[in-house]
């Protein structure tokens, strides 16, 4: 039952604050932080659990011959084959953890940051996180669907209410482009739920159920395209991708830090374990195309990061640049790849979220997020401009934090299917190095010539960075706990993927090539 | 090359002014000062053309599709606005008309 608690103990607490941060018009700065106190302890409690189950070896238990730490499965709608059914593993351990972390420092950026309306602010953000966390261990489809759904309404009101100046664009964007996306995912879920109760006689949208549904190739190949139309437009990958430019610069400090940290990883987990165990033939078949676009969305995100002048817009830029990473990871699909993708995954939720924490406080101090305004802001803010440096290093991939251990982990399992992509990606390493220099040098270094005075960071954001820094080093100099917690999962991944094509999919592509 | 060294700059120091002096050996002085010429060779083959690339894109063309997509809807929904005229008289031709060429095509097929 832990895993229902923390799905639903954000949003208890959402509603909470809901209740204690909207008196009406008597609303008083008390109640705003009251209802900031109880997002924060709300999240804080889930961190608690969440940090319990990792500590809890043995991984007891084991469904499908998996290795998995917990689950809930309880029927929902049976006469639809709907139940609800949550499991989590080690991938979505590490997930669920991310998920939390960058809760807890979404609200805490956004202590000063918004005015009005607090209340249903926090009420947002949670209803959010829990969609998120539902995604991450939902087994059953319908119930995955549900989850992936939940995650957009919030996420949407986040961006419009409370955004920048052309939200409603960019909330509007983001949202037409992601439920659309997922619409076609429903339509491949719905194909694969007839079939399979065709072909066996048992309606049921469990996952572990499907996994075994006989399909032949053509119509896996569209099942497949179905599932990958959701999950690279979330991704995203690169002709998909452009509602996040807009939808990054325009939210809120907290908006971004989810978007950039969280729902992105959504996407990379839904390849991970729906769109390649499910399909494993047709993903052999479609794997150069998903990683050569892999490959296109790591160069070009990275070189129309360089181009541009708006701050938040150019770290919106670097995140499609590292989930081509990701995309390219999944579809090597070997042991070192997988586990680069998962390390890439929780360094890359992490470092840019720090980045968007950071220039989010810079925009609350210099009230501009444009580029060519600011310069030579070290010398006034030294915390914040060193914190801006660690993040821009490890945004790039310097050895010692995390980003590096993914990318490289990446690299090396591409390597061993196709040579050429490895270097064309390993491209993406030179100009990470230039949007990511460029971007420290623009904002702290030169001249000031406006003269900008700006207060330091503070106490409160002090520490959360410290946290994150903290995080960032220990997943750059000692990942071994995370490659442990998620290897279990990964190699059962592998198996299902494995024992239904008809040969590794390394073995394939390297006959194909 | 430690002789050579030597002999350029203590054995005959006004050697090295007499070739760069010339313009060939202008030339050759230069080319080596500056490593080859490999900043210039670099910065006209890698930096220019990135920062040209960066800069023409900066809007990035793939947006074009999704914002056409937005503007063609609100053409389309502006025009279609138009027939708003509020004049019921139009709202009532418009039934009739609809009205005699549904039967029309009732008959008809």
């Amino acid at each position: 039952m832990i895993l229902f608690w923390i799905v639903f103990i954000p949003l208890v607490g959402g509603l909470l604050a809901w209740a204690a941060g909207s008196q009406g018009p008597h609303a008083t700065r008390k109640n705003e932080i009251m209802a900031r106190w109880i997002s924060l302890i709300a999240l804080a409690i889930d961190l608690v659990l969440v940090i319990c189950l990792w500590l809890s070896e043995p991984y007891t238990v084991g469904i499908a011959g998996g290795a998995w730490i917990a689950e809930v499965n309880r029927p929902w709608l049976p006469a639809l084959g709907i139940s609800f059914h949550l499991a989590m593993d080690g991938i979505s351990l590490l997930l669920v953890l991310l998920t939390v972390f960058l809760g807890m420092a979404a609200v805490i950026s956004s202590w000063t940051e918004i005015e009005g309306q607090v209340g249903f602010f926090h009420f947002n953000l949670m209803a959010t996180l829990t969609g998120i966390i539902g995604v991450f261990i939902a087994m059953d489809l319908f119930l995955f669907y549900f989850f992936w759904e939940l995650m957009l309404v919030p996420m949407y009101f986040l961006i419009a209410l409370w955004g920048h100046e052309k939200r409603i664009y960019a909330a509007a964007k983001f949202f037409i482009f992601t439920q659309l996306s997922g619409l076609f995912m429903l339509t491949s879920i719905l194909g694969l739920y007839f079939i399979h109760g065709r072909e066996t006689g048992i309606y049921t949208f469990d996952y572990f159920k499907l996994l075994e549904t006989p399909l032949e190739s053509g119509t896996a190949i569209f099942l497949l395209l179905g599932f990958l139309a959701a999950f690279l437009v979330k991704l995203p990958a690169v002709p998909f991708h452009t509602w996040l430019p807009d939808a990054h610069t325009e939210a809120p400090t907290a908006g971004s830090v989810i978007l950039a940290g969280l729902l992105l990883k959504t996407g990379g987990y839904g390849l991970l374990r729906f769109a390649v165990p499910l399909f494993p033939g047709a993903s052999v078949e479609l794997a150069p195309l998903a990683m050569t676009l892999g490959i296109v969305g790591i160069l070009y995100g990275a070189v129309l990061a360089f181009a541009q002048s708006d701050l938040k817009r150019l770290v919106a830029y670097t995140s499609v640049s590292h989930m081509g990473f990701v995309l390219l990871g999944v579809f090597a699909w070997n042991e070192m790849a997988l586990q680069g993708v998962v390390i890439q995954m929780l360094c890359h939720g992490i470092s840019t979220g720090a980045l968007f924490i950071l220039a989010g406080a810079l925009q609350e101090r210099i009230h501009t997020r444009e580029m060519p305004r600011m310069g030579g802001l070290w010398v006034v803010a030294p915390r914040m401009g060193g914190v801006w440096l660690f993040f821009a290093l490890a945004s790039l991939g310097l050895p010692g934090m995390g980003n590096f251990i993914g990318e490289f982990l990446i690299l090396l399992g591409t390597y061993q299917v196709s040579v050429v992509m490895a270097v064309l990606a390993a491209l993406g390493l030179v100009v990470s190095t230039v949007y990511a220099v460029w971007m420290a040098q623009k904002a702290f270094f030169g001249a000031n010539p406006e003269g900008w005075r700006i207060p330091d960071l503070e106490a409160r954001e002090m520490t959360m960075m410290a946290a994150m820094i903290a995080m960032i080093l220990w997943l750059g100099l000692y990942p071994q706990p995370y490659l442990d917690t998620a290897r279990g999962g990964l190699l059962s991944l592998q198996k299902i993927a494995g024992a239904a094509s008809t040969g590794s999919l390394i073995k394939i592509i390297g006959r194909q090539q | 090359g430690v002789f050579a060294a030597w002999w350029l700059y203590i054995g005959r120091p006004g050697l090295v002014a007499e070739v760069t002096g010339k313009p060939a050996g202008d030339l050759i002085h230069r080319l080596a000062l500056s490593g080859w010429g490999f900043d210039a060779l670099y910065n006209a083959v890698f930096v220019k053309p990135f920062i040209w690339a960066a800069r023409v894109n900066r809007g990035d063309f793939v947006d074009l599709f999704s914002r056409g997509v937005a503007w063609s809807n609100s053409r389309l929904s502006l025009s279609l606005a138009r027939t708003q005229s509020g004049m019921v008289r139009q709202y009532a031709l418009g039934v009739v008309l609809g009205a005699v060429i549904a039967l029309g095509l009732v008959l008809v097929l």
